[in-house]
Order: structure tokens, then sequence, then C-alpha cells
């Protein structure tokens, strides 16, 4: 069985308490045929950086991914943070799921092929995020 | 899509609209009819009339029920009727979309016997659907009067919307005004009804003698504003233009190199 740590999203969480993140992650996991082994999340002043999670990744022993709980939590910088993702997908040939989304990235060819959607989806969602208020929320709370 | 079909839509929010290649209908309905015939061991030999006369094999309650679960299940899982759907009315979704399409992941059957009391109730799909999505609803035999469904164009939707002002009994008074001011459509197999998510809809309790079988799908522009969907649940990308694709190749390249 594949071991995952859970991550859960420090922006959604005046709306989806971390229990119910975890549940949700939790589930996830059991459809990518494993199971949660670790729980983390970011500290308030990291979540734009995600380097906490940047942190775990050097130090941590046999893993085959990470659960996250939305995509969002590559978003909070100024860009996507494909860079993270790609270390984690190629160099460490790890596992990435998205429970809220419900999307899976398994190997580097599939985060090729998912690009093209995670690309412009950040680009719509940053545009739209100044005048919708649950996301100006969003990026504001973190 | 003809310039008459672009002027209904633009005036009234729909259009009823013949495939540009039949084909990809033909094959979705066969490829149903097999499934059918697969499950209830009998029907007619012509796919139109077997679909048709469903409500004549006896199933009833819950047994009904399983058997249209399965069959949502079955095109889900193996009958890609997305694309097949994209590519028999490609001209007008593209002219109203422009090239850079998603497609919803899931595709909605519904399989409506004559007098089943389960009706859908008039509603709208944007908000909380975006604003620039497009409704394809497909019909898998001829749908005509209470075997079809019933819309309410642009001008029709915004009277509606003016009754249902949350006010105690708004709900019953804005049923009554769509049933009262909707256009009930004739939409013959091998044609798709195509309407902007904002417009009210619903069907009634099909009182022909007929089953009602169709499909609905919804498309929407890859640049537009998302709505309240998860757009990663709820699309996937289905064609992009040659320009988007080199960009993003471009944008590929520098980021994940």
């Amino acid at each position: 069985m594949k071991s995952f740590y859970s991550w859960v999203d420090f922006g959604f969480l005046p709306h989806i308490p971390q229990s119910l993140q975890h549940l949700a992650n939790r589930d996830m996991a059991e459809k990518a045929g494993g199971r949660i082994i670790f729980y983390g999340a970011e500290e308030p002043h990291t979540v734009a950086s995600q380097e906490l999670v940047r942190a775990k990744l050097e130090r941590t022993g046999p893993l085959e991914g990470f659960v996250f709980f939305s995509v969002f939590q590559f978003c909070y910088g100024p860009e996507f943070h494909f860079s993270l993702l790609k270390t984690m997908v190629e160099s460490r040939r790890m596992e990435v799921h998205f429970a809220r989304e419900g999307i899976s990235i398994r190997n580097p060819d599939q985060l090729r092929e998912q690009f093209d959607f995670l690309y412009s989806m950040d680009f719509t969602r940053r545009r739209e995020s100044a005048n919708d208020p649950f996301f100006r929320n969003l990026l504001a709370s973190v | 899509m003809r310039t008459s079909h672009l002027q209904d839509f633009e005036k009234k929010g729909y259009a009823v609209v013949e495939a540009g290649n039949r084909a990809p209908l033909e094959n979705i309905r066969k490829l149903i009819y097999q499934q059918l015939i697969e499950r209830t061991k009998t029907g007619s030999d012509h796919p139109d009339a077997a679909l048709n006369t469903v409500h004549t094999m006896g199933m009833t309650g819950s047994e009904f029920n399983d058997f249209r679960l399965g069959m949502i299940r079955h095109v889900n899982e193996k009958i890609d009727a997305g694309q097949m759907i994209f590519e028999a009315f490609r001209a007008p979704l593209v002219c109203l979309l422009g090239e850079d399409i998603l497609i919803q992941k899931g595709t909605n059957l519904t399989i409506q016997q004559p007098g089943d009391p389960d009706k859908s109730d008039p509603h709208r799909d944007a908000p909380p659907n975006s604003l620039y999505e497009l409704v394809v609803w497909v019909p898998l035999v001829d749908c005509y009067g209470t075997k079809g469904m019933y819309v309410l164009d642009r001008e029709n939707t915004q009277k509606a919307m003016q009754v249902l002002d949350g006010s105690r009994g708004s709900y019953d008074r804005f049923e009554h005004f769509c049933e009262e001011s909707s256009d009930t459509l004739r939409v013959p197999f091998g044609h798709a009804l195509i309407f902007w998510a904002g417009l009210v809809h619903g069907a009634r309790i099909n009182q022909e003698q007929e089953t009602r079988w169709t499909i609905n799908i919804r498309f929407k522009s890859l640049f537009s504003p998302n709505g309240l969907k998860e757009p990663f649940q709820f699309f996937k990308i289905m064609q992009l233009s040659p320009l988007t694709r080199m960009a993003l190749e471009n944008q590929k390249r520098q980021v994940l190199q």
C-alpha cells in the first residue's frame, strides 16, 4: 500500500475546517491506492512560499507522494509553483493528488498532460479573483 | 451554424440546430441501444423503436431506477458521448465559443417513461455555473410536446427571475409563470437544443406514449470566467486553437524545463 502525506489548505480553513479537509484527503489517498501516514500544513507566513512542504520534502524518507486538499495551495504566491510540482513528480518520483479537484498526477507524463489545464485555470482564477469576493477573500486570507 | 440560427440564439438565448455530422449521434444511439438489449434481453430490432418503447417492458419502481442508473453508469464509463456530440455539432459550438473549448467531464443521460412523476422543475444552471457556458441537449429519440423540454427565452427568463423574489409562495408563482411562458420545443433526433446556461428550463411530466431519452452536456471557453463549479472537477479540455497550443507549449518548456 502506498504511503502519502496529507497537506491541508490554510486558505480554505475559514470555510472548510481542518478535520473535513483531512477526511477528503484520506478519501483521495484511498482512491489512489494508499493511506495517509502523516499530516501537515503551512504556517501563515509560509503559505505563499510553501516553505514547510518544501522542507518536509527534503527531509522525508520513503514516501509515495502527497495529498493536498486543493490546487490553490500552489497558487498563493505570485505564480503557480510548477517548480515544486516538478520536483515532487520528476525528481522525487512522487505522486501528487488534489482532493478538492479530484486531480491525480502520478508521473512526469501526467504532469505534462495536465499542464495546459493547470496553467490556464491559474491564469483565469488570478484574473477573476479581483472581482470575486470568495476568491479575493481566499487570497487575502493568506 | 446558419445565420438564422445565430440570430435566434442571440435573440432568444437558444437555438434548435441540426447536426452537421449525424454519424456520431447514430453511433451514440447504437451503443446505448446495444446496452439496452444486453440488459433487458429484449426489445425491437430498431434502436429508435426500442428506446421509445422501454416503458412497455414493465419495469417499475426500484427496478426501473436500477436500470436507469446502470445505463447512466455505462454511458459515462464506456461511451465517449461528449466527444461524439462535439463532432456532431462542432460548427455551432466553435461559432459560439471560439476554438479553445472545455467540455463537461460527465454526461447526463435522462430516461423518462410516460407518466413518471419525477419531472425536472424549472431552474437555470448559471449562476452557479458560469454565464459563459452552453448547454447542449441532445435527444436520442424524436422529442415533442411533453416528451421534450421547455425553455424560457432571455426576455421571459428575466421576468421569471423577478417573480422568484424569495417571498413566501414566490416559487409556486415562478413555476406557474415558467409553464405559461415557456416554449415547448420540437427537437427531432439528429438535432440539438443549444442554450445559454442562464436560461430557465425544465421538463414536464412526459404525457406522450413514448419514453424520453436525452443526453445533456456543457461546454465553455477555456479562458472565460469559471462560475462557482470547480472547473477541474467539472470540465476537461476538448480542443485548443493552434495559437493557444503553441503558446502553452512555450510556457510548458519554460516552466517545466
